[in-house]
């Protein structure tokens, strides 16, 4: 486990990726919008090759139906297969519950966790999936890619039916 | 006039053989631009020239509900050249070598079946099956066809299964799960005539189209009511095959449903039959109670592959629905495309994973008992 | 606040004296319109003199062929006509006779809603409400009613609901199974916007407008094959409140989907939860799984019980749906089904659940409550 040097910072352009293979895995590092994030390529849901062949996408979201649907480029990558859609900088699934809800889902806290950049006024929250994701810095010109700073990939339990005490009546 | 009697066929074909790989009965081909045009008569050249296919949509190009991502297609199946599936030899890596496919049903969808000329229609059926016997079936010996047929006109469609379903590359018929009357209507006995005759099954393929909304009240708005809702058609067809006695008067008919998920059917057979005990004086000559009739001529394709929050729901409503009575189907190359690797939950019975991968399809398709398969 | 019941609050007692229960509530029983001369007497001058020189023609629907042996249970109490439930009397004494439930709420299923003309369906329907009103509701105090629409046109059945709720005896919204345009289409949103406004829960309930094939793939030959497929439509209209954002845009909203089955409900849910992973981008004001939602928000009469009245059956059935509140009691009086309604209880082994399904899963609808021995509460 060691860091990689993947790519010159020219060499991904702006809203690009570049996929690599690094001790064996495929790796996708992506640019958006000048920061660097680099993820498995591999869609934790059926094994979809998610960097090679995902759409970068945005993430629409909406206060009440009927109304105006907000749109935010550049936010996800979306599985070639099933169109599922992963946050790209924390590597979250986006189910898109309220915040409210988020205790319902079993949240498993790893290190550089979703937790640490929750969107504040409480909008997207996170699915039960998890892509595997590498710690990415760029050192002077170069893009690097250090594997021991792994955030494993994780398929949740799936969401059961909420228990007694949690619903409402 | 079929491939073999113009000489055309590169190698005979002997009935599939499958030991230890896979049977997969939904891969769906796509004929490359321009390729049908040597099937066709030059009256329909000229006439798909000038007027073009016209179905229950008023639009020239896309169909019903256009598919939201990148024409329903996974994003890395796309050849250098024209369309997801057209491609032999990306069939072949991606489906066939990847999985070990012993067996893969093509099933050509696209509008030939459909089209409200139903004599253009019939000509289009036909180019379709002998473009896809000679540039797929008889070039890759692990692929068989599914014919299309113009199922609205029935003597126009059992002439087609006439004209070519004694060709070894012939598996199945296919028809199409939103039809103008319920398939068990009188109207489609021609076909299924024809298709016992032949010994054909017929795999009945989810699809947009066929001259009434996508739900009987109406139609749905967005993407996810519409797709969620094919189910529907498929209840309503189940429904109708069975009630109508269907299988009393073809006891040899057999039919497979591909794409309409497979545990929705589970509860549907209970529920018949519970409304059947107060009702069965109205259908006095069907002879068995509707849940009896699945075992020997209902099937049911795994793909989309439900997923329930506890997995032993799947494999509970299977068991309910019937063990012998599934078959896998992976999709390829649609967007929500199973992975014979990947599309099961961990800890799927293995022996009821092997029925569904192999033993199954050789029970719908006559297929050649493998002495091996004795033991499973 | 219904006429019958008494609230603790109400009273300045001491604390030993009167308690109250969460009711037993038939949630789905119907009423027969004897003939369609029986609705003249509602009809004002103008409906009434058209009527009668068209020779009164009949709006009986064929949901329940009256001949068939759905139509009725054999033991049902009769008119002189042969047939039941066409008087409050008949109805209350069969239904109330073994002490079992303490409310019924009546669908009744004349189908003015297969009206085309506008204002008929409009004058046919709040006849037959007046009907209901005064030939059964004012005849006993356990019975409750649905309020009949002219669904056809969504502002006229917005109109009917705002001046029926005010007799709160009208507990609930009747629509029927199969509509001409789903119910979750914005064009059909005032019936929401009414019923959530009144506070009533909106019954979809088998039948149709039959304005269009009651299938997608056509018409069924016999009735058997349109009454079992009739669960096809509701899961559409399902979908339709969820996608459309119904549950959103008026939170408060519960559905009763009622003498449509429940057994299909899992694998549904199943499906259309992973389908809205999918295509989630399209409808993003849903903001939870749809199997949530539904679980919340709709629920669905026990009878037919579809098999779920085998041992065992019941528990699988709410096992697999994810939720021990979506189901209520109904008996569907006077329908005859393979099973009666209180065998529902031979499918588990859970006396919870049987609890759930008699009483406390159709507190929060209909809010029925009625005076307990004991304080247990609930």
């Amino acid at each position: 486990m060691a860091k990689y040097v993947v790519a010159s910072v020219g060499e991904i352009p702006l809203n690009e990726r570049k996929i690599v293979e690094l001790e064996g895995r495929r790796i996708g590092i992506f640019n958006i919008e000048g920061e660097f994030f680099a993820l498995l390529d591999q869609c934790p849901h059926a094994g979809a090759p998610l960097c090679s062949y995902g759409t970068v996408f945005g993430v629409s979201s909406a206060k009440v139906p009927g109304g105006t649907i907000e749109y935010e480029r550049g936010r996800t990558v979306r599985c070639p297969w099933h169109q599922w859609e992963f946050d790209i900088r924390t590597g979250q699934s986006w189910y898109d519950p309220k915040n409210s809800r988020v205790r319902k889902y079993e949240v498993e806290v790893v290190p550089g966790s979703p937790d640490a950049v929750t969107d504040p006024d409480g909008g997207l929250q996170a699915g039960p999936y998890v892509m595997e994701g590498y710690a990415v810095t760029v050192q002077d010109d170069v893009v690097v890619v250090d594997t021991s700073r792994r955030r494993p990939a994780s398929r949740r339990q799936p969401v059961s039916a909420p228990s007694k005490d949690e619903r409402t009546s | 006039m079929t491939i073999l009697d113009n000489g055309i066929v590169a190698r005979p074909l002997g009935k599939p053989v499958v030991t230890t790989g896979i049977i997969d009965v939904d891969i769906h081909p796509s004929p490359p631009a321009g390729a049908l045009n040597e099937y066709l008569s030059s009256k329909w050249q000229k006439h798909f020239a000038e007027y073009g296919g016209r179905t229950h949509v008023g639009r020239t190009g896309t169909g019903e509900y256009p598919p939201l991502y990148g024409g329903s297609m996974r994003a890395d199946a796309w050849p250098e050249k024209g369309l997801p599936g057209s491609d032999l030899g990306l069939i072949q890596k991606q489906v066939l070598d990847e999985f070990n496919v012993q067996l893969g049903v093509l099933q050509c969808l696209g509008v030939p079946m459909q089209l409200l000329n139903q004599d253009f229609s019939a000509a289009m059926c036909q180019a379709t099956n002998d473009w896809q016997l000679e540039h797929l079936v008889y070039q890759e010996p692990r692929l068989r066809a599914a014919i299309p047929i113009p199922f609205e006109s029935p003597d126009l469609a059992a002439a087609e299964i006439c004209r070519v379903g004694s060709d070894p590359g012939v598996i199945s018929i296919l028809m199409l799960s939103k039809t103008l009357r319920p398939l068990g209507n009188r109207h489609y006995w021609p076909i299924y005539q024809a298709a016992v005759d032949h010994g054909l099954p017929i795999q009945v393929h989810l699809s947009q189209g066929g001259g009434h909304p996508n739900t009987g009240s109406g139609w749905t708005s967005y993407q996810v009511e519409y797709h969620t809702g094919h189910t529907q058609s498929f209840q309503s067809q189940l429904c109708s095959l069975i009630f109508e006695g269907t299988f009393d008067r073809f006891p040899d008919l057999k039919f497979v449903f591909v794409e309409g998920n497979v545990a929705h059917f589970a509860p549907l057979m209970q529920r018949m039959d519970y409304h059947w005990e107060t009702l069965r004086s109205e259908v006095p000559d069907l002879q068995r109670k509707p849940s009896e009739y699945i075992a020997d001529h209902i099937w049911a394709s795994t793909q989309p592959i439900d997923e329930p929050d506890k997995p032993e729901h799947l494999v509970q409503m299977i068991e309910e629905f019937g063990v012998g009575n599934v078959l896998f189907a992976s999709d390829y190359p649609h967007f929500d495309f199973d992975s014979a690797a990947g599309a099961f939950p961990r800890n799927f019975p293995a022996d009821l994973l092997d029925k569904i991968m192999r033993g199954n399809g050789q029970r719908v398709f006559g297929l050649e008992a493998n002495p091996a398969w004795r033991n499973m | 606040m219904s006429a019958s019941t008494v609230a603790t609050e109400d009273l300045d007692l001491p604390p030993k004296t009167k308690h109250t229960r969460a009711a037993v509530v038939d949630c789905d029983v119907h009423p027969v319109l004897p003939s369609a001369q029986s609705l003249l007497p509602y009809l004002d001058d103008y409906w009434h003199d058209q009527l009668v020189a068209q020779l009164v023609p009949s709006y009986e629907p064929n949901y329940h062929p009256p001949g068939s042996p759905i139509a009725q249970r054999k033991d049902a109490q009769v008119g002189s006509d042969g047939r039941a439930a066409t008087t409050a009397a008949d109805l209350v004494a069969d239904l109330f006779s073994d002490g079992f439930a303490d409310f019924a709420v009546l669908n009744c299923l004349y189908g003015v809603q297969q009206i085309q003309q506008p204002r008929r369906e409009q004058a046919h329907a709040r006849a037959l409400n007046d009907w209901i009103a005064e030939e059964w509701l004012d005849h006993d105090a356990r019975l409750r009613a649905s309020i009949v629409v002219p669904q056809g046109t969504p502002q006229l059945a917005a109109e009917e609901i705002v001046s029926r709720a005010k007799d709160r005896r009208f507990v609930q919204v009747l629509l029927l199974g199969q509509s001409e345009l789903l119910y979750g289409r914005q064009i059909n949103w005032p019936i929401w916007e009414a019923a959530e406004h009144a506070g009533l829960p909106v019954a979809i309930h088998i039948g149709g407008v039959f304005r269009q094939a009651p299938t997608s793939a056509g018409w069924p030959s016999t009735y058997l094959e349109w009454y079992v497929g009739q669960q096809s439509n509701v899961e559409a209209q399902l979908s339709s409140l969820v996608a459309e954002g119904v549950f959103q845009k008026f939170p408060e909203t519960k559905v009763v989907v009622s003498e449509l089955g429940f057994n299909w409900v899992a694998p549904y849910l199943w499906k259309f939860d992973k389908l809205w992973k999918s295509f989630r981008t399209e409808t993003p004001w849903i903001d939870r799984p749809p199997s949530e939602i539904i679980r919340e928000n709709v629920r669905f009469t026990i009878a037919p019980s579809d098999g779920a009245e085998q041992p065992g059956r019941l528990d699988a059935a709410v096992d697999r749906m994810g939720s021990d509140r979506m189901l209520v009691y109904s008996s569907d009086y006077p329908h005859q089904h393979s099973s009666a309604p209180r065998d529902f209880v031979n499918g588990t082994s859970d006396p919870a659940l049987i609890e759930r399904i008699s009483r406390l899963n159709s507190a929060d609808l209909y809010r029925l409550t009625v005076e307990s021995d004991t304080n247990k509460g609930e």
